[in-house]
């Protein structure tokens, strides 16, 4: 089993700066990603970080330890860190509707990658947008415009998809009941955090509407309730890139300097920036503030009497 | 139908060629498993083990297994993410699949 200092789990923004500034500060680090996508350009960025690299392992059990078992092409992998930093992303929010399974329905980002990045329409050129995520809205439209697509319907709310011949083939509204013929319909309910690591590492977790939904409380320094396992960027709370980019950052120096690397003011530093310009990112956990937990727990010593 | 779903195509690309259900198709260098197909107007990728119904793709990033299908006998590949190489038998996948199926 290979060892390292620390593990950093997912390759986006926060990953790659998390890896890059722990291992600036000399701890021996790897930089685990799902897809084997832009691995090049990762290898390149981080390569004169010192920085290791795993392309196309995907993370499926954590204990403590800590110890991480991967599914890779070349089988079953585990690999052992003191450390474990945890930027995991965010996921596409989906619900279900009548017909929401058939071919044809997709994710928002799903449609905008295949466009994006594979250069192929998914089935058809006609589009209907589901969804209230006016950012993701707009960049979607842009990039039907762009491909020579056709944005047939905007639908908000309680959608209904039908067939006639096993895939999409109309959406309508059961608001007004209209009925457009369409391709594709592309869901974009906006985006939750990732936090399935998270909680196999048994981190704890509160809600947030402002955040994004349930995600890990933090330290200053980004450490979660567990000792040694790290959180940033979007599985911590939904949020921009620059955000995602900061908390890397400040997390691989963190974790880093708690292996007694010195980061010199490179963690109070970018402590402080993350607090100035990005403010209500750290869910603390202070028992007065979650009214209905403590309700519960007086009612159920109310009712046994202790 | 299916050859203008390409986007922005500069230039001539290295077709790359692979069978479906026993149809020879043709990809391109570059595409994933679902980019191919969707290239070749085909639209559902599997059915479900219990319901039977069709799916055919729904994130794209790995996640749903909506879009996998069987490739040179191995039940289970996302074709959302798997790579297109010359020669592939796909075929779609009915249920779990099982392994060993093959034309």
């Amino acid at each position: 089993m290979r060892s390292f200092d620390i593990a950093v789990v997912g390759a986006g923004p926060a990953g790659v700066a998390a890896a890059a500034s722990a291992a600036r500060l000399d701890a021996t680090v790897v930089l685990i990603s799902e897809t084997t996508d832009e691995t090049g350009q990762l290898r390149s960025e981080l390569s004169s970080t010192g920085a290791g690299f795993m392309a196309g392992a995907q993370v499926w059990g954590a204990w403590p330890g800590y110890e991480l078992a991967m599914h890779t092409a070349a089988g079953a992998q585990l690999v052992r860190a003191s450390r474990v930093i945890v930027a995991t992303g965010s996921t596409a929010i989906t619900r279900s509707f009548l017909g929401s399974d058939l071919p044809g329905v997709m994710t928002g980002e799903g449609l905008l990658r295949m466009l994006k990045v594979h250069g192929v329409w998914p089935g058809g050129k006609r589009v209907a947008i589901v969804g209230d995520d006016a950012e993701a809205i707009e960049q979607l439209d842009l990039a039907i415009d762009e491909a020579g697509g056709e944005l047939v319907a905007l639908i908000d709310a309680n959608p209904v998809a039908r067939s006639t011949n096993g895939v999409l083939t109309a959406i309508g509204s059961r608001v007004d009941g209209e009925w457009t013929e369409t391709d594709i319909a592309a869901l974009c309910w906006g985006r939750r955090p990732d936090i399935a690591l998270a909680l196999m590492l048994e981190c704890g977790t509160r809600y947030s509407g402002s955040l994004g939904g349930f995600v890990p409380v933090r330290s200053q320094t980004l450490e979660s309730t567990r000792e040694g396992v790290y959180l940033c960027g979007d599985c911590a709370g939904i949020g921009s890139v620059e955000v995602a980019r900061l908390e890397g950052a400040l997390a691989g120096a963190a974790a880093s300097e708690s292996l007694g690397h010195a980061s010199g003011q490179q963690v109070a530093t970018l402590q402080k920036r993350l607090h100035a310009e990005h403010p209500g990112r750290i869910l603390a956990v202070h028992e007065d503030e979650m009214p209905w937990r403590q309700h519960a727990i007086e009612s159920v010593r109310a009712r046994r009497g202790s | 139908m299916p050859a203008d779903l390409r986007i922005n195509q500069t230039g001539p690309q290295s077709a790359v060629a692979f069978r479906f259900d026993g149809v020879e198709m043709n990809g391109q260098d570059g595409d994933t498993i679902a980019a191919a197909l969707f290239a070749n107007g085909i639209r559902i990728f599997r059915t479900m083990p219990k319901t039977g119904r069709a799916r055919g793709g729904f994130c794209f990033v790995g996640r749903c297994s909506d879009c996998q299908v069987i490739v040179n006998g191995v039940p289970g590949v996302m074709a959302c993410v798997a790579k297109l190489e010359p020669g592939m038998r796909i075929q779609t996948q009915h249920g779990v699949g099982a392994w060993g199926d093959d034309e």
